[in-house]
């Protein structure tokens, strides 16, 4: 340690100690270990989405008088959204979960269901057999307006921006009986809304 | 800035009123910069800083100010942040080298420190990590217009005395308990002072050149020196 402070003074021209050379190699061990600690931080993950959760759950009353409910098959002519001419869903999809997109340019966005009334087959041709569906789709579609706040972050320069979207809010709904039961947008989440009929 | 060297004359002059040439008399200022900034104009893209410091020795103390103006920068094919802001650190080191006669200082230290800034993302709502949007791609702009963050520092550095008043050194910062105020709906990815805000500590680095303003002779008081003072005093006393 002797040496190397003597040296270190000579070619520096210093006059530094024993001391402040301990301190010195003390400080490199600190800021290198730092340097080690500090790189290893950034991952590219994210836990949210933009995919808001509709769930449609029917309740069923049982010989002995209790409800009973479970998630119910549903079919929609549509579902699309305000401002987006993208259809989520269309009448070859049943599902009992949508998994409908904010609008993530947007605090607020509006959801269309488009209902059927009735579907008629019409046969066109027995050899072969040509069948054409025809859908009854009822003029006043329901409808869910969702607000949220969007709370922007950069995740690290290179995964780039996420948008978590929280305080999720039912400004309006056409549905009769629902349920807020998740306020945040998340690849965890099972359901946000609950539809029940 | 108007505080920080209002902050610093006061206690000049008060040491100056009430310390009259003794123990605790402080005996110099010193004023550096962090030649960094000249090195990060040149070859850093991203970021640009200036920064300046001051302290003031109380016997094997001294009171430290940093003051720092900063600008970062991330311009990338899918968002744009830009970060503009000031900050400042206040605090007080102890020096190990208190005996040394050519006032070369090893030092351990706290500070508190402030900032303030505001920053703004420009970014594709496509070029998001959840790439699955379901949504056109647009143009969005989110801001933070006066946000406002403190922390606290653990440092420890040297100052070497090259030649005559004029030091070199470099000073090792441990900054923890990150707190940021004042946002809406943007988490601001740089805190100028602190660097990126990933977590809620950071380590940092700073090499600083300082000149020593000296305005009387600082008494070291070594064993030998504890000697000639007490026999001095005897000497009055008598």
């Amino acid at each position: 340690m002797d040496k190397f402070a003597f040296h270190l003074e000579k070619l520096f021209m210093l006059d530094v100690g024993r001391k402040s050379i301990r301190f010195i190699v003390w400080l490199v061990v600190i800021f290198s270990g730092s340097i080690f600690f500090s790189c290893a931080n950034e991952d590219c993950v994210s836990v949210f989405n933009n995919d808001l959760l509709v769930g449609f759950i029917k309740a069923d009353t049982l010989a002995s008088g209790q409800i009973e409910f479970h998630e119910a098959d549903t079919l929609f002519y549509s579902i699309t959204a305000i401002g987006n001419d993208t259809i989520f869903y269309d009448s070859t999809k049943i599902a009992s979960t949508f998994v409908l997109p904010v609008n993530p340019a947007d605090d607020l966005t509006t959801f269309r269901f488009e209902v059927i009334d009735s579907i008629r087959y019409d046969t066109l041709s027995f050899d072969p057999i040509e069948i054409e569906t025809i859908y009854y789709v009822n003029p006043i579609p329901h409808t869910i307006t969702v607000s949220y706040d969007r709370k922007h972050r950069i995740i690290s320069e290179d995964c780039g921006t996420e948008i978590a979207y929280i305080n999720l809010n039912i400004e309006e709904i056409s549905f009769s009986t629902t349920n807020l039961a998740e306020d945040k947008l998340s690849r965890f989440n099972e359901v946000n809304i609950e539809v029940f009929f | 800035m108007k505080y920080f060297f209002s902050i610093f004359c006061l206690t000049i002059c008060c040491f100056n009123l009430f310390g009259q040439a003794g123990r605790y008399a402080p005996s110099a200022v010193k004023l550096g910069i962090d030649p960094g900034t000249l090195g990060y104009m040149i070859f850093s893209e991203k970021r640009e800083f200036f920064e300046v410091e001051a302290d003031i020795d109380i016997d094997r103390f001294f009171i430290v100010a940093n003051y720092g103006l900063s600008s970062f920068k991330l311009n990338e094919d899918t968002y744009i942040y830009e970060n503009d802001g000031s900050y400042l650190r206040l605090g007080a080191d102890i020096n190990f080298m208190q005996k040394d006669p050519n006032l070369n200082i090893a030092f351990f230290g706290l500070r508190y420190a402030t900032s303030s800034f505001s920053d703004k993302l420009d970014y594709d709502t496509k070029a998001l990590i959840q790439s699955e949007i379901g949504w056109p791609s647009t143009r969005e702009t989110t801001s933070n217009s006066n946000a406002k963050a403190n922390w606290y520092e653990m440092v420890s550095g040297l100052k070497i005395r090259v030649v005559k008043q004029l030091y070199m050194g470099f000073t090792v910062r441990f900054k923890f308990i990150l707190n940021v105020k004042q946002t809406v709906d943007l988490r601001p990815y740089y805190i100028p002072g602190f660097g990126k805000n990933i977590n809620t500590s950071a380590f940092g680095f700073n090499y600083y050149v300082s000149y020593r303003l000296p305005f009387r002779k600082k008494i070291i008081y070594t064993d030998e020196n504890k000697n000639v003072i007490k026999e001095k005093k005897k000497k009055k006393e008598k």
